[in-house]
């Protein structure tokens, strides 16, 4: 974006500009943290609430799976959890698969300037040692792509999540309203 | 290593952020009379589209009519309809009191978007959305009017997916640009800025 088409949105737009690149630029830091400066992964474990579905396999624990009902019609949809590794070595998410999409993908949302650009990661998502990925709305995603199917409220989804280390695990994730937006929206219904 | 990397990481965010501050402060002193910064903006314009409701819908049907209006595409696969879901829920709160206010979808994916796939798409949403659609040419058109930025990004399955603006315009009853939201503005902020649109003559 360039200065004078900036200038004229004038004030709030250089404000939302400066904002959501400062979160933008958090954000792409945490996914890469490693625990000792923020969260300890075996705190977190403790932590994890008696709600919603939560899954181990090796040294890794998906929690808070869940995506959004689609739109009539709809031909893509994003999912959504939270995977954190507890062992001492990295791990990659190596592919993902589901009956309801021909391709599921790891994608990233981004916002630079008022615009939304989305892109596949160009290497497979990396949960490094000790560290707390999040997939969620703005951000990482699953993208399934060309739906074979809507979602509907209450719909638990079937994903094959194959990791490098931690090898194959069967996850579900709970569909929530259209409007949903975090996973607390997921479990209300359940 | 890791740590020079990560310093060098941060500068590269820091320093345009401390740039665009630098910006916003300087046009905050330009601009602190408010309203008068929307006036000048230029954006907006006149339009013909097909409507997701039947007919076309032009810019002098709305003469008179304060509308939001937002650019998306239905093969969005998050932030579309995140907003359409926003903007029916705040439609739904203004209630009967904001009736007169008309909210527009339009696609910046013509080849993809017709009246029809609109249509279904918006059924899932509140009725009171109407989405627009046009030919390529009139959709660039009206985006250019409305300042609004999308790209085609190819994908490797030979599909793609838009990048695209998604600033929600606040239109007053002349046309003009009365304000923005955000596509995660929280609600009582959005449904009180949709009031005081409604109430300004
Ligand atoms: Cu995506």
């Amino acid at each position: 974006m360039n200065r004078s088409h900036c200038k004229r949105f004038g004030v709030p737009l250089s404000f939302l500009v400066a904002a959501t690149f400062a979160i933008f630029c958090l954000g792409s830091f945490s996914a890469a943290k490693p625990a000792s400066s923020a969260q300890d992964p075996s705190k977190m474990v403790a932590a994890t609430p008696a709600t919603g579905e939560e899954y181990e396999i090796g040294k890794l624990r998906i929690t808070s799976p869940w995506m959004r009902a689609t739109p009539r019609g709809a031909t893509v949809a994003s999912g959504y959890m939270t995977i954190t590794n507890m062992g001492k070595e990295p791990d990659r998410l190596l592919s993902v698969e589901c009956d309801i999409a021909s391709t599921v993908e790891v994608h990233e949302m981004s916002v630079s300037g008022e615009v939304m650009k989305m892109r596949p990661l160009e290497k497979p998502l990396e949960i490094a040692p000790g560290s707390v990925v999040e997939l969620k709305p703005n951000g990482y995603h699953l993208m399934f792509s060309r739906l074979k199917q809507g979602v509907n409220q209450g719909d638990k989804v079937r994903v094959t999540m194959v990791f490098e280390k931690a090898g194959k695990v069967e996850i579900e994730l709970p569909a929530a309203g259209i409007a949903a937006k975090g996973p607390a929206d997921a479990d209300k219904m359940n | 290593m890791l740590r020079n990397v990560r310093i060098a990481l941060w500068a590269a965010c820091a320093l345009p952020l401390l740039a665009l501050l630098a910006v916003a402060g300087l046009e905050l002193t330009q601009h602190s009379n408010g309203v008068g910064a929307y006036q000048a903006s230029g954006i907006g314009g006149p339009f013909k589209l097909a409507s997701s409701s039947g007919g076309e819908l032009s810019s002098n049907d709305l003469k008179g009519t304060p509308f939001l209006v937002f650019f998306g595409y239905t093969h969005c696969p998050d932030v579309c309809p995140a907003t359409v879901s926003d903007v029916s829920t705040w439609l739904d709160a203004l209630g009967p009191e904001g009736k007169d206010v008309k909210a527009l979808f339009i696609s910046i994916d013509p080849e993809r978007d017709s009246v029809g796939s609109l249509k279904d798409y918006l059924s899932s949403f509140s009725d009171r959305i109407i989405g627009l659609t046009g030919t390529p040419d009139e959709i660039a058109n009206v985006a250019k009017e409305y300042r609004v930025y999308y790209a085609k990004h190819p994908t490797k399955d030979g599909d793609y997916s838009m990048d695209h603006s998604a600033v929600i315009y606040l239109m007053d009853r002349s046309g003009k640009l009365a304000g923005t939201l955000t596509y995660d503005e929280k609600k009582e902020a959005a449904v009180a800025k949709l009031k005081r649109l409604l109430a300004a003559a």
